[in-house]
C-alpha cells in the first residue's frame, strides 16, 4: 500500500512518520547486523526523510525544537 | 539409547517424571499416578485431577515446605534440566514500504507476525483485560 504524498500537513506528516520509522528499524538492523544493501537503504530513506522534514518546515513551520533553523523567523509575542 | 526421551522437550522430560498418564474405559487420557514430587523428604501430595469430560486439568501439587527446598516458587523441581534457546539471525530481504511499514509496525516483513491475545491462566490476573 502507498499512500500519495500532496502537499496537505496531514499527509506530509504521516510521510515523515513512515520515513523516520524506517530510518529507525533499519538502524535497529544494523545494530546487530554488517550488511551494505542495509547501508545503502539507511542512506536513501535518511535523505528522503531530511527532504520530507524541509518540504514540511517550509510550509507549517518547525517541526521540533531544532527545526527550521531561519534566523528570519520569530515568536510573535503580542497576543 | 532411549529414543522417546532423547527427543524431548525438558518439560515433557520433566512431567513424564511426576505424572504417569494412561487411558481408562472412557479413553479420556488423565493423570492416574503421581510419582515422585518436590524434593525428596517431603511426602509426595497427589495431583487433582478435573471430571472426565476429554480435558485434563492438573493441579500442581504444592509443596509443605515453602522456602526451605527452594521449589515453592513455581512448580519447576530445582533439578529440572536447564533449557538452550536459539534463534536464527535476520536477512535482510522483503522491505514493506515506508507507509505499510508504519501500520505493521516494522519495515521488515519477515517481523510481521500476528499475534493474537490469549487469556491468562493465573489467579492473580482475574482483573486483566485478556482474561
Amino acid at each position: 500500500m502507498s499512500i500519495q504524498v500532496t502537499g496537505d500537513r496531514h499527509s506530509l506528516l504521516c510521510h515523515i512518520a513512515s520515513l523516520g520509522l524506517a530510518v529507525y528499524d533499519t538502524i535497529l538492523y544494523l545494530d546487530t547486523n554488517s550488511c551494505p544493501e542495509a547501508r545503502a537503504f539507511l542512506e536513501k530513506t535518511k535523505a528522503e526523510y531530511k527532504e520530507a522534514v524541509c518540504r514540511y518546515e517550509e510550509k507549517y513551520g518547525p517541526i521540533n525544537l531544532c527545526g527550521h533553523p531561519d534566523e528570519d523567523i520569530h515568536w510573535c509575542w503580542q497576543l | 539409547m532411549n529414543y522417546r526421551n532423547e527427543n524431548a522437550t525438558p518439560r515433557s522430560r520433566y512431567e513424564d517424571c511426576i505424572y504417569t498418564r494412561s487411558v481408562n474405559q472412557n479413553g479420556c487420557r488423565r493423570c492416574v499416578q503421581q510419582r515422585a514430587t518436590e524434593c525428596e523428604k517431603h511426602t509426595p501430595i497427589p495431583s487433582e485431577t478435573s471430571a472426565c469430560r476429554g480435558v485434563t486439568r492438573r493441579v500442581t501439587p504444592p509443596c509443605q515446605r515453602k522456602g526451605k527446598c527452594g521449589s515453592d516458587n513455581g512448580y519447576l523441581h530445582r533439578e529440572a534440566p536447564i533449557a538452550m534457546v536459539y534463534s536464527p539471525v535476520q536477512q535482510w530481504k522483503e522491505l514493506y514500504d515506508p507507509h505499510t511499514a508504519l501500520q505493521a509496525g516494522t519495515v521488515f516483513k519477515e517481523l510481521d507476525l500476528p499475534f493474537y491475545p490469549t487469556s491468562c491462566k493465573r489467579k492473580e490476573c482475574s482483573n486483566c483485560q485478556y482474561r
